[in-house]
């Protein structure tokens, strides 16, 4: 009995020589925490597509502090990013007017939504979404980092946050939601992930990356285009994202859409929809019936909200794209004067 | 229950307590047996059954065994364990596969007549612990183990839960005698199981699941891509798979350590061999070792006919690339090693160098002439292994054609920005494959990283822990993966 006694003591003694370990991970823990902050949140080390995210807040933030009020802003995925150039568009806009590229690599209508308190407060003359075809066909969830940035930099403030939460999925809305400080542990893949960017994206000589977080006009220029093996394999990939995706996916980011512009129509600001151009060699592939139920909701949607859609899908030929879905410089010129008169139409009727 | 989740740190940390506090080795062995049934459950309730099954039967055969001499008998005992085992192995496991194909041939030849399959859940760890179980039977027919009489013990032995999903496999002549003593927690074992669980959780967490990512995206869809893409696959998945299995031996490992129990080492730097034969003996050891012992020497020939001997080796090898997945593409995978190790028996390629005499005193030019040979050994062997690595990754014909004609014959377009790799991190995934290269010269030249750290100071050990915790931190995963050999 005396002997099972002194074994279990002995055990615990056991366990409390190495209480170091627990200590030492405690001790990085805090390390790490004290860490990320620095590297991350006033560093900003973080991938050049999260980064633009930070600084399109900041800088729509600006805008209505300077009181910039009335100009058009265009919201869209890497499509639109790549697709178009504001300083084309402005030479149709009516004269003291400007346009914004306010595109974020991968955004479909849910990181729309996280931009629309700020976009509210600037109250612009127009809204411009622009969706593409492989983005609407399937539900865009909001990732966990960029949900962590925006809960972080407050994209929505507290007294927006169940109008726009309406519209988030249980997921995001409690990543948003969450305590501050376990942002932080999401942005533990940003060092990394802004080195593996760099080496992948920013540093490669086909494309212009200067002033890319914080250029709002025409962010991101490809210099080559990529091979057709190349864009053979993006297309089979992206037909096979669009397979999986289903009807209610897409009927969750029409609702969303029309949460958006009943968002703005109720602060005051016009919104007008565009599906992007789409690559013919994609055209072609992807299911026709897939392509008309897309077309046919936007255009139900627009009709009854009675705001003007633009079907751009069917606007450039192959060779004015890049790769399966970015149009090339032939076509951003083309797609910006196109769009550019749209708009100038859309906001003389409106004057009208 | 997976070993990086929360619940196993509170599984684990209960277990530690629990048996700190319990006095007597009986309630010892059941404690540790029911945390082992409730690791398991964990997963799934139901197939705590499998296992119990398995246990019953070979805990009766054994003992059945110990009480006759009868020779028919005998045979008749180990028949039934091994038809128990291999027909639970066989029914949830093969059964599928086998029907299928049989479907398949049907359909192909213009019949109709369509076979009936089960599309049952695969147990995970079946393969495992049907082969450990069966291993004391048959080493109870061949008088190397005793009959084990108690009933907890044995049922330890078979789910003991750090090895339970996915090994090593243990021998009952190993295990079961260190299950006769009382666990006493001690810290040095404590602090050594430690530092072996941390060395398996940097495999697993910082650099398999890291990477993994890249190998699927290129793997799983390899048509298009060019050459230097493919090799980047195929290096990627070589370590992703080592560190995942790897490291999940190292955390068994550590975990047993902690209890005092010494678990056997499974993989000694495999990817340092010369010859596939040698990396036979340094990759999945106690796998390798029950195969040789209990199939290749049971069949006929092996050891007095060198003809018979090729034969039993190809029949062992496709039987040991079936035991990793019920797939023609892991049979076709057994079969290319086996072919392997036959050309290196028949042409000797796994004996170059061994002819020298100890002792005898290398000449400044031979030395050279050995590294320069010992490279060339090395790059052949890692160039068959993962030509052989696409039979086992790449799942479909036509994808594996084409990725072993991108491996073989180099097209050099090394452009690559633009193959739609950008979601798995490329470039994340190949500095930590240069990581990986590092700690494994680091582990190689220091005899097991986790052994280096045991011999460190205190204040060593401390940075270290610092260090590395900071690393998993920073590293972890953002979604849980489940440890790859789980699904065999």
């Amino acid at each position: 009995m005396l002997e099972s006694k002194m074994r279990t003591r002995e055990n615990f003694r056991a366990i409390l020589r190495i209480f170091d370990i627990p200590l030492m991970a405690l001790a990085a823990g805090g390390l790490f925490f004290l860490s990320i902050y620095f590297i991350v949140v006033q560093g900003r080390v973080m991938p050049v597509t999260r980064e633009r995210m930070v600084e399109v807040k900041k800088f729509l933030d600006r805008q209505s502090a300077e009181k910039n009020y009335g100009d058009v802003y265009f919201l869209g995925s890497s499509v639109l990013l790549e697709g178009i150039d504001c300083d084309i568009i402005d030479r149709t806009l009516p004269h003291g007017l400007e346009s914004y590229n306010l595109a974020l690599m991968g955004a479909g209508p849910p990181q729309w939504l996280l931009l629309a308190p700020s976009l509210k407060r600037i109250r612009p003359s127009l809204i411009v979404l622009c969706a593409d075809l492989a983005g609407i066909t399937g539900l865009a969830s909001i990732p966990e980092d960029g949900l962590a940035i925006a809960g972080w930099w407050e994209f929505v403030p507290g007294s927006e946050l169940n109008v726009i939460g309406a519209y988030l999925s249980e997921r995001e809305y409690k990543t948003l939601h969450k305590l501050r400080l376990l942002h932080l542990l999401t942005f533990r893949i940003f060092p990394i992930g802004a080195f593996d960017m760099y080496m992948r994206e920013v540093s490669r000589p086909d494309l212009r990356y200067e002033g890319y977080t914080t250029n709002f006009k025409a962010p991101w220029v490809r210099r080559e285009r990529i091979s057709l093996t190349a864009t053979k394999r993006w297309i089979r990939g992206k037909l096979m994202d669009v397979k999986v995706q289903t009807p209610e996916d897409m009927a969750i980011e029409v609702r969303i859409m029309q949460g958006i512009i009943d968002y703005f129509r109720e602060a005051g600001v016009k919104v007008v929809i565009v599906l992007t151009p789409v690559n013919p060699l994609l055209s072609t592939d992807i299911d026709q019936g897939l392509k008309n139920q897309v077309e046919n909701s936007l255009t139900d949607l627009a009709g009854q909200n009675n705001i003007r859609f633009f079907n751009n899908s069917n606007l450039l030929p192959e060779e004015y794209f890049a790769d399966y879905g970015h149009p090339f410089e032939s076509g951003r010129i083309l797609w910006s004067e196109v769009l550019g008169d749209a708009i100038h139409g859309t906001l003389l009727a409106a004057a009208d | 229950m997976l070993f990086q989740t929360p619940e196993f740190l509170v599984l684990i940390l209960s277990v530690l307590v629990g048996i700190a506090l319990i006095r007597t080795h009986t309630l010892q062995l059941v404690f540790l047996l029911a945390a082992s049934y409730i690791f398991y459950m964990w997963w799934n309730p139901a197939y705590i059954f499998l296992i119990v099954f398995s246990t019953l039967i070979d805990y009766f055969v054994g003992n059945a065994l110990g009480r006759t001499d009868n020779r028919g008998a005998r045979v008749r005992l180990l028949t039934l364990s091994c038809v128990a085992n291999l027909g639970l192995l066989s029914t949830f496991k093969y059964f599928d596969f086998f029907t299928d194909s049989i479907n398949q041939a049907i359909l192909s030849s213009g019949g109709s007549t369509q076979l009936p399959t089960l599309h049952v859940l695969l147990p995970i760890g079946i393969s495992f612990y049907t082969f450990q179980s069966m291993s004391y039977t048959i080493d109870v027919f061949r008088g190397k183990q005793k009959p084990e009489r108690s009933l907890a013990r044995f049922a330890l032995y078979v789910a003991f839960f750090p090895q339970l999903v996915a090994g090593p496999i243990l021998r009952s002549t190993q295990f079961l005698p260190q299950l006769y003593k009382v666990v006493n927690l001690r810290p040095e074992n404590l602090r050594a199981g430690f530092h072996l669980v941390l060395s398996g959780l940097v495999k697993k967490l910082v650099i398999a699941d890291n990477i993994s990512p890249l190998a699927d995206s290129i793997l799983n869809s390899p048509q298009g891509l060019p050459s230097p893409v493919i090799w980047v696959g195929l290096i990627t998945f070589a370590v992703q798979i080592y560190c995942d299995f790897a490291g999940y031996s190292d955390i068994a490992r550590g975990l047993g350590r902690m209890f005092g129990y010494d678990i056997p080492i499974n993989f000694n730097f495999p990817y340092l061999s010369k010859s596939i034969t040698e990396l036979w003996q340094r990759w999945h050891i106690t796998l390798s070792t029950w195969l040789r012992d209990y199939l290749y020497g049971s069949l006929p020939g092996s050891r007095t006919n060198l003809l018979l001997a090729y034969r039993n080796l190809m029949i062992t090898m496709v039987l040991c690339g079936l035991w990793h997945g019920a797939g023609w593409n892991f049979a076709l995978f057994g079969a290319y090693l086996g072919t392997v190790l036959v050309i290196e028996w028949l042409t000797g390629w796994n004996r170059i160098g061994r002819g020298r005499r100890a002792g005898e005193a290398l000449t400044p030019i031979d030395k050279w002439r050995k590294k320069i040979l010992d490279i060339v050994r090395w790059g052949v062997t890692m160039y068959v292994i993962l030509l052989g690595y696409i039979f086992f990754r790449v799942h479909s014909l036509p994808d594996i054609i084409y990725t072993a004609k991108k491996f073989i014959v180099f097209d050099f377009t090394f452009k690559f920005g633009t193959w739609g790799l950008a979601k798995a991190n490329p470039f994340k995934a190949v500095m930590l494959l240069g990581a990986f290269v590092v700690l494994h010269a680091i582990s190689y030249r220091m005899n097991g990283i986790s052994g280096w750290m045991d011999r460190m100071n205190r204040l060593q050990q401390s940075a270290v822990y610092l260090m590395v915790t900071l690393a998993l931190i920073w590293l972890w995963p953002s979604a849980e993966k489940s440890f790859v050999y789980f699904q065999f």
